[in-house]
């Protein structure tokens, strides 16, 4: 819905394997994975910057483990 | 935060014309407070008036305890969207959708990304309950649409779920969603509340604009 304005992106060769796998396995086009993917770290920046920490849970072996973010 | 609003034409059945409507993107908190002001004593009225004529307390629209201005502490948010739809100087309608956090439940779509609906309501002047031939018909199938086009901007392709209150009878929400909206229900992801859920395919998306108002 809003205006949205076009630039190039380098990617190496990985980094484009791995944006394509991930746009295959959500059947999303690359450039809507890219916006989720900035969206998602705005998201998790803003509550870092408030002094949150980020946690990935393993829910069978009961572990947290902090993700750094930089 | 919002955007400049898009005019959009809703059929006014007062006047027996379309006429120009307001789909404001993004809400402001003055926005949804008057709406909320606007809302509350008809939603009251309404209860008193199907009380007297004795419809019971179970067929009265859910909704009509929501409380818009609790959710005023997500606007801005990059995860959560506002909108709604405006006339005569009158919100006739507001959804609140999520556009993270979901996944599809549909075994065909299972896994990937869509919006989620987590709140939607007409204006209460325009339930057919209240209201036989309301003035402006057709706004909760209009709010679905911008969920719908949401997706699809979002790249999510016109996938959109959500928990839909009870009621199964013409006119009913479990009802609009499935015949109205085009949204297959899945007795299996009913919530902690018991609600049914609902979700559309790409396709059936399609389908679902190509027929709906513009």
């Amino acid at each position: 819905m809003a205006e949205k304005r076009t630039m190039t992106l380098n990617l190496t060769d990985d980094e484009m394997t791995s944006l394509e796998t991930l746009s295959t396995r959500y059947d999303m086009t690359k450039t809507a994975i890219i916006r989720k993917a900035l969206r998602m770290y705005q998201v998790i920046d803003e509550r870092l910057q408030r002094g949150d920490k980020l946690f990935l849970e393993d829910e069978i072996e009961k572990k947290k483990s902090e993700l750094l973010v930089l | 935060m919002s955007d400049t609003p898009i005019t959009i034409r809703f059929y006014d059945s007062l006047k027996g014309e379309p006429v120009d409507a307001l789909l404001h993107v993004g809400l402001t908190e003055d926005q949804i407070r008057a709406a909320q002001a606007d809302w509350e004593p008809i939603r009251k009225q309404g209860i008193e008036t199907l009380h007297r004529q004795g419809v019971g307390l179970e067929a009265l629209p859910k909704h009509w305890g929501w409380d818009w201005t609790r959710k005023i502490s997500r606007l801005g948010s990059k995860v959560f969207g506002f909108y709604g739809i405006e006339c005569a100087g009158q919100m006739q309608g507001m959804i609140e959708v999520a556009k993270e956090g979901y996944l599809a439940k549909l075994p065909a779509q299972r896994g990937k990304p869509l919006i989620y609906v987590r709140y939607i309501e007409t204006a209460p002047w325009n339930i057919k309950l209240l209201e036989p031939k309301p003035r402006y018909g057709g706004v909760g199938a209009r709010l679905i649409r911008v969920a719908t086009e949401l997706s699809l901007d979002e790249g999510y392709k016109g996938r959109v779920g959500l928990h839909s209150l009870p009621g199964r009878n013409k006119g009913e929400p479990e009802w609009f969603y499935e015949n109205t909206c085009k949204m297959q229900p899945i007795e299996e992801e009913r919530d902690g509340e018991g609600l049914l859920y609902f979700e559309i395919t790409p396709e059936k998306a399609t389908e679902f604009l190509k027929g709906g108002t513009s």
